[in-house]
Parts: structure tokens; C-alpha cells; sequence
């Protein structure tokens, strides 16, 4: 027995992962089931299985990359497994070199296993990850897959510290005790294979925004992505950046940026205005608080970066596409036809749009349309059938002059607007309510229709009828298995509800507005909505979204925080008033991103007293189950899964954690503490081999 | 106060002096509590919003009154969250619109009566800190019953260990039974408006320590004069003001203290602080030098990394010329340190967090961070940790409900020093020992009244004017006559004592100051802290709202600011 478990120790050392386990004859896991009777006696029979077990190896002296063994016993101990004390022989080969070898069969899945969520004060501080596995038939391999960061903000990459905030000048700005302006809001990280290389944009969530490309080295042997190199980009060319929340990547391979909160250009219209709001001050240290340079509408759009890497420096090329509108941008993400592209919008009475390009592989140029929503259920989650109104086509050309060229625009000079008298607008003028300002009476002023469309995205599209109601609208991604869209919504209330707010009578969300969305009840956890796709000659794309319904919501632990669904109260343990959303279930989505190939829906969480500790959860869409696969540290959010299937033979999910509060590493000390947030990637998993490009 | 030497007593008082006596025994083997008690839970989500901001500034005759201002105010930088708005409006979460501080509308007075003026003199007098070796209590009891507080069941206290013996030198420095140096020093400061005044319920004190690299020299070995040179630093950072210092040689420490462009005697550290100007300050000794490498930072209101604050709760005593004093017995001993920097940008940033989260999710309430043993820890980088009395009045750590309630005010006001309030009021060097004493060296007769910065108004006569009262529950008449006529003018002959003498407004009467006892020991008897511990004469009913309604405005008209 002692030598027995010095060798599993050994081979423990030894292991990328454990074990597949064929189970053969007799023992199929079957003969469990007829045990629930309790009459018979056959469960007995079961302690004879004979089992085997595949172990894979780490590279060796003997195996340079890495080998399997063949584990063989019986079962003795009836448990179903092979225990390292059953194990009556072995047998070892070597794996060959080549990166394929390493790659999952095309019949293989991976799925996870939950980790626990942190009850501890010790676990609340970590960043912990599930255990991942690769499942093909009965074989089940577990997968060497941990969180790895790329960078922390404030890490130094030669002159260029990740996370700086820069003026207009390229300076970096700097706080009254001298301390860098390193901001702590990471976001969505890119990874773009471009020839031989790989490159990645990282987007910071921040006002002024800021964004860095760095070139990263990938590790032939195990897939490991380090930063070779940093390069923060100028963002001049562009009037800066703001908020930069999630992004995509296009299918032609580019980085898209968002503008998150865009400025209300009719309360922030000057830069006094800008001044006095302190949310949007900060932006302004861009241009050395200079308040003339305050343009509400060069800010607010969607940010595409090319990476060019035909030189050994890379350049990278930003555009902000003014063709595809001007809102809360959560994300713009691109369809496979390359044209269709969805647009979410986050805040409070938001609506959902759709931009169809003229050409392929090219935003500069487009019809916008937004969602009206038409419903056929008031139960649960809500659904309803979707209708798409035109907002008509733009050019980013056709629009840039009033935002950057001769012809800036003023929202006064786009809209009359007027003062609702007892909820009802003057003649001649649109009720809306959208964005959290409550009812609203404007008038397009003549010839600004298209102007108005973009500047003023959702604004227009309330006043031609479309549904702003939507509360919290976030993630989106795409799942060509079902050919259904899915849409995180953060929180399921307020405008959604029939002039309610969270249960209780509001006129705030509903007033002068369409009222579309008419749920019978809230709920404060949040939910994911499926959408499903289909073709649509008049607007000329295969990916229109024909209706939407709910897929999977939070569940209550307490009351008041939904009523769409019943109240499962937690167990003692997670039951200390800041997991007001069962720990099982999710709690306000935020990014979403879809595992092709493996049929997991990888669901973000942005949650407050939801739960404690943000979780990351793979959402298993044939089985309808949760895994629970990373957890965050106390205060942290995490954004931007974004799931890459194969980069030269690995596969990423890439995973930011920003604001932590909890882990100290005093050695990094540059000034932000344990507030330093991460930029990293749950993996490197083994690609599939069909998914090979 | 020994037995023998108690006046006779009722029936009642027998009882009370048997259950003093039993508490006697307790003291070497202190009672077992459920550990339960100490694993992170919480009856309701807010226990960060204060009972006092659920009160009605309107009263029934349609006088406003404004406390609100005292927390809630424009800021100083770094602490960027200007929240004066909140004077306006009751921002509350939607789970805290049902007021959860229960204790406010109880009526105590038939438990009150049942305690007599003997009884609860003598146990106030009862040091619960120390025993009679000089030996601290709780620091004891942490060791012996760790099993009941150790929430992260490793074993032991991870907690603060209470290591001050409130045994201060003619500089405030405290030293322990053998003479030596704690590291702590104490500071009389001017009382915050409100809560925090004797009159409303209890006398404290706070004392201050700066890490271990602060009160070494070059070599690593401690040097009382180096510490004090770097308090000094400290005090002149977080007042912005110039501070005086005993003469020394700044040769000895290679800095230019006074900043007069040479090495010489100095008699101040000149404040003198702008990074981006090129103008800088450095701390003196092994600080200076850590200062170098990165691992302690120097900022303008800001305390370095390290930097511990001991507050004590007590109750309050009456002297033989019936003058209410700092009692022996604590009510609390509280307990912070700052565990890492956040700079400007970092303070800047969770501020800029917060605005957000309330603007997205205004229903959502704050994600609380911390046990009962480590205590609470807060983003700008401090852990705060809390001991309270126990059923038998003994100190115990607070549970993770009761440790919640500190960061509300530790962590989401404008008047905030980074998290702390007292230091930036430390009396003035001018003051007796520099401002550097414990209350039981020196009462708080006769100390002048502070005037406010932006209009020179005195402080407390402005506090007053705007809550005529001087609490956050309009409870406090004897203040409110004291200070103001039946037609409610002030009677200006008690504003102008006030102006040379503090002490008119904060001690109350020894009567009121009994009372105030006898109202906390109710809690305690009760333990009902988590319901609420504002020692109360009466219910509240018909001044604190039991129900709020989403965005209901408080009523108040004009906006102050504390500054």
C-alpha cells in the first residue's frame, strides 16, 4: 500500500490530467439505476467491475511530449472509479510530437465540472477555476486548464504601464500626488492570429477610454499565451475614447470597440455641463480639462481596430463607424454572413438594433433598424414575436461631418423639443421614454431624419415606434448550432414590466412610451433571452431575429428581488444577505459568449448583492445545466468571456476580472494595491480538430 | 469602587450587585457565546446605513433641522464623493426602505427603571479592560475561547490583538506594565457634532500608531524622537497646515523639515506638498527609507500604509464635584488599519464605481467585504474590526452583523479623512502636550471652540443653529435648552461660553448622564445591538420614519457643508 501511494504521488506530479475511465462488462453504470428498489441484491454484483483508466502524462525525460498510460484493476471498493489501490497493471506510451496529437477528437465535447462557490473569507479573495473536462462517448479526460493572466494593470511592459490613461498628446495623465492615472476597469481582450503571430487589442473601460496591442508568444508545448510585447494606441485620430465596455471580434478578424453611456447630448451639451457631471469630468483631462473640446456626440459609437502586421512593428488602424449608430454600446457583433451585425445597448430603457452593411466584411456603410417588440406571453421571462423598423441608410462618411467636420451638431439643432402638459406632447410632437429620462416630446427638425438616426440613435428609433424598454441589455453572441442569438438582460424590471417598477406602480419607464414590453413580473437576478434567427429577403440577411423568449433566468434566494420565478432560498452558508440570488443560478448576466463546438453557453456575471463573488458559468444548452467554472475575487466583475476555438491548435476563453479587491501582492505594488484588476484566459484547452484553421 | 464601600440599596440593586458579583467570577473564564454568532450573516442588507439617517429633519411644528450635514457634505480631495446631496433625499436601496433599526421605537423605561443610580454607577467604574494585574482582558479571552471566533477555522484569532494600555506619558505615548513603548499615542481631538458628544450617550477617546518603520531610525532601531518628528509629518499631511515640532537638528536626519532651503535646527515641519510641482515631503528614518523603495507612500490627507487607530466607547462617569468624566468601563473598543495604499486616481476610480452602481442599479445594496475575526475591509484600503460588551459586560469581538455598521460611516461620507474623522480634528499644537493626551490626563473643560474653515463660523454654535438639539434624533432637550430660550432664540450668554469652553455643550448633567448609562445597559442586558445601540430615554416614533418611500425627500432646504 505505501509503495502503492508513493506511486500515485508520482504520478500525481506527473499529470496534465486524470483519467478517462472506460467502463467494460459488467459494471456499466446502468446497473445503478436498478438498485433504487432496494429489493434486489444484484447491486453487489457491481463491486466486480473491471475497470481501466487513461491517464495523461507531462513531458518527461523518457516521453518528451507527454504520454498515456493504461491503468487496469478491479473495482473492489464498488465506487465506479478506479482507485490508485485497484490498480493491478499499467502500461505507458509516448505522444508524438506534433501539436495535433494534443487536439481533441472531432466527436469530443468539453464540459465542466462546478466549482463550489466561495464561502470562505480566503476563497472570496481568489480567483478559482472549475474543472474542466473533454468528454467523447464514455470517456471523460479531465483538461490542465487554470486561469492565467496576461497582465495586471499598473504591469510594465517596457515604457508602456497597462492600464494608463493617456491625454490626447499621447501623455500620461497623472493624479495631484503624482500617482499615474492606471485604470483598474479592464475590459474585452482580443486575441487575433495574424499570419505567424499573435496580437491582441485590450480595451479599458474608463473616461477618457484608453486601448493597448500587445504581441503575444504561445507556447508550442502547452499553449501558454505570455505578452511579448505592449503598445498603448493613440487614440487622437478618433476624439479619444470613452468607456469601453465589451467587444467582439469580426469574422474578417478585427477588434471591435464599444462606447458604453454614451453623453445625454441634451443635458451635457457644453463643456460646462460636462464639468458639473461626475461622470463625465474625468473625460475632459483628454484634452488638459479644456471644456471647448466637449463634443457629447464624438462619443457614444463602435470602435473597429485592425491590426496590420505586415511590419515587425505592428500598426493598428482605428475607425469609429458612425454608419452603425450612436448609443449605450454594450457590444457590436458581427454575424458569419458578415453583414448582419446586432448592436446592444445598456442603461435603463434601451432598445435592441440591427445593422445590415451593404458589402461584406466592411461597416463603413449600412441600413440601421431597431427592434420592436410584439408580445405574445406576459408570463415569466416574457416573449414576443420581433419586428425590425428601418432607420434608414447611412455612410460613415455621410455622418462625419456632423460630428467632427463643418457641420457639427448640437442636439437643439437635430430636435425641437418641448414640455409634456399632464403625460401628453404638443401636436406635432413624439412621446418617448428611453434612457432613464422619462417622457420626453421631440421633433425631428427637417432633413436631420438620418443625422438624428445615428447621433441620436435611440431616440429616433423610440420616435419611429421602436421598443425602448429594455432594462440592462447586455452581452449578445451567436449560436450557429440552433441559429439563435442569445441576450443577456441584466435585470428583467422597470420599462419591462406594465408601468411598474420592480412590482410596485411606476409611471417613471412606461410613461409616454409604447409600452411593448408588459411582463407580469420582475426579476432583479437577471435572465438570458434566446432569440431566434432567420431569413429575411426584404432586409436582405439570413440572420434577422424573429422573436425572443427566455432561456434561463436568475433565481430568487429572498423575497423581493423577482417574481417570475420562485424563491429557493440558499443553504446557511451563502445565506448572509449579499446572496440575494440563489448561489446556483445566475445573478445579473453580463457578457455572454458562445463555445462552438462544445454547445456551452458561457455566461458573465456583473453582480452586486446578487452574489457576493462574481461567477463565470458554462451553461450546458443540451443538458439545461450550470457549471460554475471561475469565481472572482470579493468586488470584482467579470467581463468579456469571449471563447476563441482554435489558435494554432488551442483554445481560450478569455476572462477579465476588474476592480478585485482582496489579493495583496506587494511586490507589484504600483500604487492601486489589490485593486489591480486582470486580463487573462481561462485554458489553454485542446482545440478540436474539426475546428482547425 | 469595592462592595464594601456601596451605600445601602433596594431589593433591585441586591439583584443587579449579585449579578456584578457573579460577573466577577466570569472575568477568568469569560462566558461561552454561539459561534454561530461569528459566521458572516446579516438580518438585514443595509446594516451600513445608520439609524440616524432614517430620521425626519421635519418636526411637527415645521422646523427643519439639518444634522445630515456633519457626515454628508462636499468633500476635501482625495475624497472625492460630494454627497451632500443625500441631505436632500433618502437614496435608500429599496430593501432598506422598511427601517430596520428596531431598538429606536422600543420603550426601555420600565428595564431602566429597574436600575438604580448605585448600580449602575458601580458598573461603569468597573474597568472591563484591564484586570487587576494590569493584564489585558480580552487579548486573554481571544486565546482561551479562539475557538468561538475563529470564523475562518484555522485555529486562531486572526483579529486585531488588543496590545494598548491606556497608560500614557506626558507626550500621550502609552507604555505597557514593564515601561515600554506600545507605539501608541493619544490624541485629544474636538468631538464630531452629533453622536460622538459625551451628551449623547458616551465619552471617547482614540490613540494612533504609526507602523514600525515610522518610529525606527536609519538603522532599524526604535527612536522615540524619530516617531515623534514622523507623527508630526503625519499631522502636517492631514491637516495641510504647517506643524510645530520640538527643536531638532536637521543634519541628524539629512532633511530639510522646515523647508527653509537648508540643514539646521528646525522647529516645524513645513507642509509643502505638490508632486506635480516638483514639491515634495519625505518621512524621517527607516520610514524614509521605505519611503524610497516604494513601500510606504506620502500624500496629502492621506495616512501611510500601516497606519492603526484604537477608539474606545465608554460610558460615563460623575467625579466628586459632579462633573460627568470618561468612564472606567468601555462600551467598545474599536480597532483600524490601513493594509495598502490607494492613491489619488484609486480613491478617484471607487468613487467613480459608486456613482455608477447607484445610477444603474439604485435597488442594489453594497457588497460587504470582511468577517467578524478579520474584520470589515473597505476599498480605500483599511480593515475595520470592533469589540463590544458582552450579556456579562465583558469585551467580545463583534459579530459580522455588528462589524457591518462600520462602514457605512468608515467608508461613504464626505467628511471623511481617508475613512477616519478624529485625526483631522486633533487639537492644535498650541494645545497642553501638543494636543497628545488621553481624556483622564486632561478633561474637555475649557477647551476654546473650533471655527469652521470656509466661514469662521464656531463650529458646534453653527451645529447648534442648524439642530438646535446637537443629535440626529432631536432627543437631546437638555442640550436644546441649554442652548436655546422658550421661543427657541438662543441664549447667547451659554453660545459665548460655549465659544471658550466646550465642555458647556458636551457633558451632559450627571443626571442625564446616568440615564444614558442606564439606557445602554439595557442593550447590553439585551444584546440587541444589531437593532440598534443609540442609548434612548424614549421611543422615536415621532421622529424617525419607520417606512421610507423610493426617492422621498427629507425636507431640507439648504445645503450645508461640515467644512
Amino acid at each position: 500500500m505505501i509503495i502503492k501511494s508513493k506511486l500515485a504521488l508520482t504520478i500525481r506530479a506527473l499529470l496534465i490530467g486524470v483519467p478517462v475511465v472506460f467502463l467494460t462488462a459488467c459494471g456499466d453504470g446502468d446497473d445503478g439505476k436498478d438498485g433504487v428498489n432496494g429489493v434486489d441484491g444484484v447491486k453487489g454484483a457491481d463491486g466486480a467491475a473491471a475497470l481501466t483508466k487513461v491517464l495523461t502524462l507531462a513531458a518527461n525525460e523518457e516521453c518528451k511530449f507527454g504520454a498515456t498510460m493504461l491503468q487496469a484493476g478491479v473495482d473492489t471498493n464498488g465506487n465506479g472509479e478506479l482507485d490508485e489501490a485497484e490498480v493491478q497493471s499499467e502500461s505507458t506510451v509516448c505522444s508524438a510530437a506534433s501539436a495535433n496529437a494534443q487536439m481533441l477528437s472531432s466527436t469530443a465535447t468539453i464540459k465542466f465540472t462546478s466549482i463550489a462557490a466561495p464561502a470562505t473569507n480566503y476563497e472570496k479573495r481568489m480567483i478559482q477555476v472549475g474543472q474542466a473536462k473533454a468528454i467523447d462517448g464514455d470517456a471523460e479526460t479531465l483538461l490542465n486548464v487554470d486561469y492565467h493572466i496576461l497582465a495586471r494593470s499598473g504591469d510594465m511592459f517596457g515604457d508602456v504601464a497597462f492600464g494608463q490613461l493617456i491625454n490626447s498628446e499621447g501623455q500620461p495623465l497623472f493624479s495631484e500626488d503624482g500617482s499615474r492615472k492606471i485604470s483598474d476597469s479592464n475590459e474585452f481582450t482580443s486575441l487575433l492570429p495574424i499570419g505567424d503571430r499573435l496580437f491582441s487589442v485590450s480595451q479599458i473601460e474608463s473616461r477618457p477610454g484608453a486601448m493597448f496591442m500587445m504581441e503575444l508568444d504561445q507556447k508550442v508545448e502547452n499553449g501558454e499565451l505570455s505578452v511579448k510585447k505592449m503598445w498603448q494606441l493613440d487614440m487622437s485620430g478618433i476624439n479619444g475614447g470613452w468607456v469601453h465596455c465589451a467587444g467582439s471580434v469580426t469574422p474578417w478578424n478585427t477588434h471591435l470597440a464599444s462606447e458604453e453611456y454614451e453623453p445625454d447630448a441634451r443635458f451635457l451639451a457644453t463643456g460646462a455641463d460636462a464639468i458639473a457631471d461626475s461622470y463625465s469630468a474625468p473625460f475632459l483631462e483628454y484634452y488638459d480639462n479644456d471644456p471647448a473640446k466637449w463634443n457629447p456626440y464624438q462619443l457614444g459609437w463602435t470602435i473597429e481596430v485592425a491590426v496590420d502586421a505586415s511590419k515587425t512593428t505592428p500598426e493598428a488602424s482605428l475607425v469609429k463607424h458612425y454608419s452603425v449608430g450612436r448609443i449605450a454600446f454594450e457590444l457590436t457583433y458581427v454575424m458569419p454572413d458578415q453583414k448582419t451585425t446586432y448592436l446592444t445597448d445598456d442603461g435603463t430603457n434601451v432598445g435592441l438594433y440591427m445593422y445590415v452593411a451593404d458589402t461584406a466584411g466592411d461597416l463603413s456603410a449600412g441600413t440601421l433598424y431597431a427592434m420592436k417588440w410584439n408580445q405574445t406571453s406576459a408570463e415569466g421571462m416574457g416573449a414576443a414575436d420581433l419586428s425590425w423598423i428601418s432607420l434608414g441608410h447611412a455612410t460613415d462618411a455621410d455622418i462625419k461631418p456632423y460630428v467632427e467636420g463643418d457641420s457639427i451638431t448640437t442636439f437643439a439643432a437635430i430636435f425641437d423639443s418641448a414640455a409634456p402638459v399632464d403625460n401628453l406632447c404638443p401636436t406635432g410632437f413624439s412621446s418617448i421614454n428611453q434612457n432613464g429620462n422619462g417622457q420626453e416630446c421631440l421633433k425631428v427638425k427637417d432633413g436631420m431624419d438620418i443625422v438624428a438616426s445615428r447621433l441620436e440613435t435611440r431616440r429616433y428609433a423610440a420616435i419611429m415606434g421602436a421598443t425602448t424598454e429594455l432594462r440592462k441589455e447586455e452581452g449578445v453572441t451567436f449560436d450557429p448550432t440552433r441559429n439563435k442569438l442569445y441576450v443577456a438582460m441584466s435585470e428583467i424590471g422597470r420599462g419591462m414590466e406594465d408601468f411598474k417598477s420592480n412590482g410596485n406602480a411606476s409611471n417613471s419607464y412606461d410613461m409616454g412610451g409604447s409600452n411593448d414590453i408588459k411582463l407580469a413580473g420582475y426579476n432583479k437576478c437577471g435572465g438570458v433571452y434566446q432569440l431566434d434567427v432567420a431569413a429575411d429577403t426584404a432586409i436582405g440577411s439570413d440572420y434577422v431575429a424573429q422573436n425572443i423568449s427566455g432561456l434561463i433566468q436568475g433565481i430568487p434566494a429572498v423575497t423581493g428581488m423577482a417574481t417570475t420565478t420562485a424563491i429557493v432560498a440558499n443553504a446557511a452558508v451563502y445565506d448572509n444577505g449579499m446572496n440575494k440570488c440563489n448561489i446556483d443560478g445566475i445573478a445579473n448576466p453580463d457578457n455572454v459568449t458562445y463555445m462552438s463546438g462544445h454547445d456551452q453557453l458561457i455566461i458573465g456575471e456583473d453582480t452586486g448583492d446578487g452574489h457576493q463573488n462574481d461567477v463565470i458559468w458554462a451553461y450546458d444548452l443540451g443538458a439545461t445545466t450550470l457549471a460554475r467554472i471561475q469565481t472572482t475575487p470579493y468586488g470584482s466583475e467579470t467581463t468579456s468571456p469571449y471563447w476563441y476555438p482554435n489558435i494554432n491548435g488551442w483554445a481560450y476563453l478569455t476572462s477579465v476580472i476588474q476592480h478585485p479587491y482582496g489579493e495583496s501582492d506587494g511586490d507589484k505594488d504600483t500604487g492601486t494595491g489589490e485593486n489591480r484588476a486582470y486580463t487573462g484566459y481561462v485554458g489553454p484547452f485542446p482545440a478540436k480538430a474539426e475546428t482547425a484553421q | 469602587m469595592s462592595v464594601k464601600s456601596m451605600p445601602a440599596f433596594t431589593l433591585i440593586s441586591v439583584l443587579i450587585l449579585l449579578n456584578l458579583l457573579g460577573l466577577k467570577q466570569v472575568i477568568a473564564e469569560p462566558m461561552a457565546l454561539d459561534k454561530a454568532l461569528y459566521i458572516n450573516q446579516l438580518s438585514h442588507p443595509t446594516p451600513y446605513i445608520p439609524a440616524q439617517c432614517y430620521t425626519n429633519p421635519v418636526a411637527d411644528n415645521g422646523a427643519i433641522a439639518n444634522p445630515c450635514y456633519a457626515c454628508h457634505t462636499a468633500s476635501i480631495r482625495p475624497n472625492v464623493l460630494n454627497d451632500f446631496d443625500v441631505q436632500l433625499e433618502y437614496a435608500f436601496p429599496d430593501t432598506a426602505l422598511h427601517n430596520p433599526w428596531a431598538n429606536l421605537f422600543k420603550d426601555n423605561s420600565q428595564h431602566i427603571a429597574k436600575i438604580s443610580d448605585q448600580a449602575i454607577l458601580a458598573y461603569v467604574r468597573q474597568d472591563n479592560y484591564l484586570d487587576a494585574d494590569g493584564n489585558i482582558r480580552l487579548k486573554q479571552r481571544l486565546k482561551t475561547q479562539a475557538a468561538i471566533f475563529d470564523a475562518n477555522d484555522n485555529g486562531q484569532w486572526d483579529g486585531y490583538q488588543p496590545d494598548i494600555y491606556f497608560n500614557f506619558d506626558q507626550q500621550g505615548y502609552d507604555r505597557d506594565p514593564k515601561g515600554n513603548f506600545t507605539g501608541w499615542r493619544s490624541y485629544a481631538y474636538y468631538p464630531m457634532p452629533g453622536s460622538f458628544m459625551p451628551t449623547n450617550g458616551a465619552t471617547d477617546d482614540v490613540s494612533i500608531r504609526l507602523a514600525k518603520a515610522f518610529q525606527q531610525d536609519s538603522r532599524g532601531q526604535f527612536n522615540q524622537k524619530i516617531y515623534t518628528i514622523n507623527l508630526a509629518i503625519v499631522e502636517a499631511l492631514i491637516r495641510e497646515q504647517n506643524v510645530a515640532i520640538e527643536p531638532v537638528d536637521e543634519n541628524t536626519l539629512g532633511l530639510d523639515l522646515d523647508k527653509d532651503g537648508q540643514l539646521g535646527m528646525a522647529n516645524q515641519v513645513t507642509y509643502d506638498w505638490a508632486p506635480l510641482k516638483q514639491r515634495f515631503m519625505s518621512y524621517v528614518g527607516q520610514a524614509a527609507i521605505e519611503q524610497k523603495q516604494g513601500k510606504v507612500h506620502l500624500a496629502a490627507k492621506l495616512f501611510p500604509e500601516g497606519t492603526e487607530f484604537v477608539h474606545s466607547v465608554r460610558y460615563l462617569d460623575i467625579d466628586n464635584n459632579k462633573q460627568v468624566t470618561m468612564a472606567a468601563r468601555m462600551k467598545e473598543l474599536r480597532y483600524a488599519i490601513k493594509r495598502n495604499w490607494v492613491n489619488y486616481y484609486g480613491l478617484e476610480v471607487i468613487v467613480a464605481a459608486e456613482i455608477k452602481e447607484r445610477h444603474d442599479f439604485p435597488s442594489r445594496t453594497k457588497t460587504l467585504r470582511g468577517s467578524a475575526e478579520e474584520g470589515m475591509q473597505l476599498a480605500q484600503g483599511w480593515v475595520y474590526q470592533g469589540f463590544i460588551e458582552d450579556k456579562q459586560g465583558e469585551l467580545r469581538p463583534q459579530t459580522y452583523q455588528e462589524h457591518a455598521s462600520c462602514t457605512g460611516c468608515h467608508s461613504g461620507s464626505g467628511v471623511l479623512m481617508d475613512t477616519n474623522i478624529s485625526f483631522y480634528r486633533k487639537l492644535p499644537t498650541s494645545s497642553f502636550q501638543q494636543g497628545w493626551y488621553h481624556w483622564q490626563q486632561k478633561s474637555m473643560h475649557g477647551i476654546p471652540e473650533p471655527k469652521r474653515a470656509s466661514d469662521g463660523e464656531y463650529e458646534y454654535s453653527y451645529y447648534l443653529k442648524n439642530n438646535p438639539t446637537g443629535d440626529e434624533f432631536r432627543a437631546n432637550n437638555e442640550v436644546k435648552q441649554r442652548f436655546f430660550d422658550e421661543q427657541g432664540q438662543p441664549r447667547k450668554e451659554m453660545f459665548e461660553k460655549l465659544h471658550g469652553d466646550i465642555s458647556v455643550l458636551m457633558l451632559p448633567s450627571s443626571e442625564r448622564a446616568i440615564a444614558l448609562n442606564k439606557a445602554y445597559k439595557v442593550l447590553v442586558d439585551e444584546q440587541s445591538f444589531i437593532h440598534g445601540k443609540a442609548p434612548l430615554l424614549a421611543p422615536l416614533d415621532a421622529v424617525v420614519f419607520k417606512d421610507i418611500l423610493v426617492g422621498q425627500e427629507t425636507g431640507i432646504e439648504e445645503l450645508l457643508s461640515a467644512f
